[in-house]
């Protein structure tokens, strides 16, 4: 009797609960949310690896999204905002994600057309959903590019520009890519030849950045779009005017525990393009004073050594590098430069056996750094230049060891390839070319992926043929570059040593 | 009884539940309970179509977050889900089985085999004492746990800092508390006794054999405790594999619960009839 009670209690809550529940699209958002998720799976298979790409199975992934956008029209979302406003414009995402995702499969399947017309609609359709809108907006620009339809391509880049912020929700949110876009249009045209329409871009760029600082002021999207005002100077090389538009950078930013980077680039090009090297030390000391706690302050002392080397004043420039060395103990980085550096500066100033010391120094105290590599091979560069080949051939000897030990302690790691990059190179000092010949090609067999194979089969190639003279093997050497990395600087460079090898050798 | 004599009890109660394992109808009253646990994972699973999704949007809201409702980021949440839910289905279901296996355990101890309707009438018509003293236990172990809860967080950030070490100590700490009560199905059941009668029955047969008792609840359910272990990495379940691997979990999990059961339900029967046969 009691347990009757208890249960038609029960009941009546439920059907309480049920009565006053509503669903608000929730159930729908999920059922979209997991349609997208499995179509979002197979398409992910896709992308991460393009090898698999067929336009079968694009067509499979296609379909998957078709089904979202079928089973939820986007009719039915774009309603007055009400109970459910945030669900509907979640379910919006969802379909917009799926219509841009079914674009780029046509663009991948090379069908631009189809892909285009599916961008087309989504930034009609999605005019109250910013985010998809600007990311059709900006992929249709982009394929226009990509497919040799420029004006096209401006004119869709324009249209962004004109009808989407340069942030996300409110201008404490920059958005990157539509700040981007400017300077990209502008130096595309640089690129592509066009000196006069790249200067009225740049201009355009300049004018439409200069406004956004004007009116968001003191934001983050007001920082990001003179950032990018400093970046139009640097792609036309107006150094003097990227310097005076870095220096407004620096006093947009706000005042923090570290100097901003744009005091440092405003330093580097004083001095590097500039040639003002007064200047430059200027804003050095100026960091000095205004962040004294600042570690990034060993690479503001490092410059300033730096600056006093090119001045020719070593005693001040070893001073700054001890200074490095010693008040940043953890900035390893720093401190391999500075004592590097000032092991070059005894050198440069003929005190030979204080800067072999320093190098010694350098390799015993920063393992593992670029600069600890280079010691044992300029030491033996050194002794080189000076004819003095048994001290060469004991460097050389020594340097063998110390990258062999490397390589051996870390086998497969960025560390043994440097070390066998420099094998090579010391066996190149001291022309035993096929031993360098040998290293190198050693490099190649056992770290094909990495970045310093297209150097090492040149320098391979020019061994083989100018101090080998196997030209055969040479020609094989830079049909290989070809082969492995067909677009890149590298192959070009291939590409006239063939020419040049074909026309010699019979 | 000396430490030998207890050792021995402990052995030959998990024997005679072993043996058991051989009639596959001792299973029927926790399998029956399963498909209900199984039909509560089904309604949660989906949950969002219509009519359920009016009843169950809200309830999920209710005891977990609003990014539940959202998938894969649901089944994130699920093992909680159904924990939390399946309480509930505790309280209102499970002493009808527990009684029942119960009486079909001690039919096959003695020799009669009882048929499972035959042992689901029986614990049907025992409604009221069984509820009751269920009803009992459960409250007792919901205020321990709800206390344990609260002094955890209260001396520090350790219980959400280690998950798991949370996990074991409140497992422990659970069993405590559940080992008196450990035979009031069977003084309801087969001594007849009222609910105050269970209650005192099961109070003193714990007391006087509390490790023993400890041990047969415990070390069975350790199979549990590994698969809420398991629970606890969800997320990463759910994220490196797919959302059905935790349906396919949570299956997997309503089975070893019935096997967990089974090896408890039938070692404190037999325990249970030992003691009623040694006075």
């Amino acid at each position: 009797m009691m347990t009757n009670r208890a249960f038609a209690w029960l009941l009546m809550g439920l059907v309480l609960v049920m009565s006053c529940a509503q669903d608000e699209g929730i159930g729908e958002r999920y059922r979209a949310e997991q349609l997208y998720y499995q179509a979002s799976s197979q398409y992910r298979t896709l992308q991460i690896d393009p090898g698999e790409f067929d336009a079968e199975r694009s067509r499979q992934v296609r379909t998957a999204f078709r089904r979202i956008i079928e089973e939820f029209p986007t009719s039915d979302f774009h309603q007055v905002p009400g109970d459910g406003a945030d669900v509907r414009s979640e379910l919006l995402t969802i379909t917009g994600m799926s219509r841009l995702n079914m674009a780029d499969l046509f663009f991948r399947e090379g069908r631009i057309d189809s892909a285009i017309s599916v961008y087309r609609q989504v930034v009609a359709e999605y005019q109250d959903l910013e985010s998809i809108g600007l990311r059709a907006q900006y992929s249709l620009a982009l394929i226009y590019q990509s497919s040799g339809r420029w004006p096209e391509a401006v004119s869709a880049f324009d249209t962004l520009l004109e009808n989407y912020p340069p942030f996300r929700e409110t201008p404490q949110q920059p958005d990157e890519t539509v700040l981007n876009i400017p300077g990209y249009v502008a130096a595309a045209y640089l690129s592509r030849g066009d000196s006069a329409k790249a200067e009225e871009y740049f201009q355009k760029a300049r004018t439409y950045l200069d406004d956004i600082t004007t009116r968001w002021p003191e934001t983050p999207t007001a920082q990001m779009a003179q950032n990018q005002i400093v970046n139009t100077h640097i792609r036309q090389q107006r150094w003097s005017a990227a310097v005076t538009a870095l220096e407004r950078l620096a006093a947009m930013l706000p005042i923090g525990d570290d100097p901003p980077d744009a005091l440092f680039m405003m330093a580097a090009l004083c001095s590097d393009r500039l040639g003002d090297l007064d200047r430059a030390m200027d804003i050095y000391e100026d960091m000095l004073r205004r962040y004294p706690d600042s570690d990034k302050l060993s690479q503001a002392i490092l410059a300033m050594g730096q600056l006093s080397f090119q001045r020719g004043d070593l005693d001040r420039a070893r001073q700054f590098f001890s200074r490095v060395i010693e008040e940043y103990p953890r900035e390893s980085e720093a401190g391999a430069t500075a004592q590097y550096a000032l092991a070059l500066s005894y050198e440069f100033e003929g005190d030979w056996d204080k800067a072999l010391n320093e190098f010694r120094w350098v390799v015993d105290n920063y393992p593992g750094s670029r600069e600890a590599f280079a010691a044992p091979n300029h030491i033996l560069e050194h002794y080189r230049q000076y004819g003095e080949e048994q001290l060469a051939q004991t460097a050389y000897q020594q340097a063998l060891r110390i990258y062999e030990d490397i390589v051996a302690k870390n086998p497969d790691t960025p560390r043994a390839l440097q070390g066998q990059w420099h094998i090579a190179q010391s066996h190149i000092l001291m022309t035993s070319w096929e031993q360098a010949a040998e290293a190198l090609e050693q490099l190649v067999q056992e770290y094909p992926r990495s970045q310093q194979v297209l150097p090492a089969l040149i320098s391979l190639g020019d061994i083989y043929e100018q101090h080998l003279k196997k030209a055969d093997r040479a020609l094989g050497v830079y049909q290989m570059i070809l082969q492995v990395a067909p677009n890149s600087p590298y192959a070009e460079m291939a590409g006239q040593q063939i020419d040049r090898l074909q026309k010699t050798v019979p | 009884m000396d430490l030998v004599a207890r050792i021995n009890a402990l052995l030959w109660t998990w024997i005679q539940s072993m043996r058991s394992v051989k009639r596959i109808s001792l299973f029927f009253p926790f399998l029956l309970f399963a498909v209900l646990q199984v039909g509560l994972l089904l309604l949660l699973i989906f949950f969002y179509l219509p009519p359920i999704s009016s009843l169950l949007i809200p309830l999920i809201r209710l005891l977990s977050q609003e990014s539940a409702l959202h998938y894969p980021q649901f089944y994130f949440y699920l093992p909680g889900l159904f924990s939390k839910i399946n309480v509930w289905l505790n309280l209102l279901a499970s002493w009808l089985f527990v009684g029942a296996a119960t009486l079909m355990f001690a039919g096959k101890y003695r020799g009669r085999p009882v048929r499972t309707s035959r042992a689901l009438g029986q614990a049907f018509r025992r409604i009221i004492p069984l509820f009751a003293v269920g009803m009992v236990e459960w409250v007792v172990i919901r205020a321990v746990m709800q206390l344990f809860g609260y002094l955890t967080t209260s001396a520090g950030q350790w219980a959400t800092q280690s998950p798991r070490l949370f996990l074991l100590v409140g497992f422990f700490i659970n069993i405590v508390f559940i080992v008196p009560f450990a035979y009031t199905a069977a003084e309801v059941m087969l001594g007849k006794r009222s609910i105050g009668g269970a209650l005192r029955g099961s109070f003193a047969l714990a007391r006087r054999n509390y490790g023993l008792t400890y041990l047969l609840f415990a070390v069975p359910s350790l199979l549990t405790l590994a698969m809420n272990l398991i629970f606890q990495y969800a997320p990463v379940i759910v994220t490196r594999t797919s959302p059905g691997v935790m349906v396919l979990l949570m299956i997997i999990n309503i089975v070893v619960t019935v096997v967990v059961n089974f090896a408890i339900v039938g070692s404190l029967t037999a325990f249970y009839l030992r003691a009623a046969e040694q006075g």
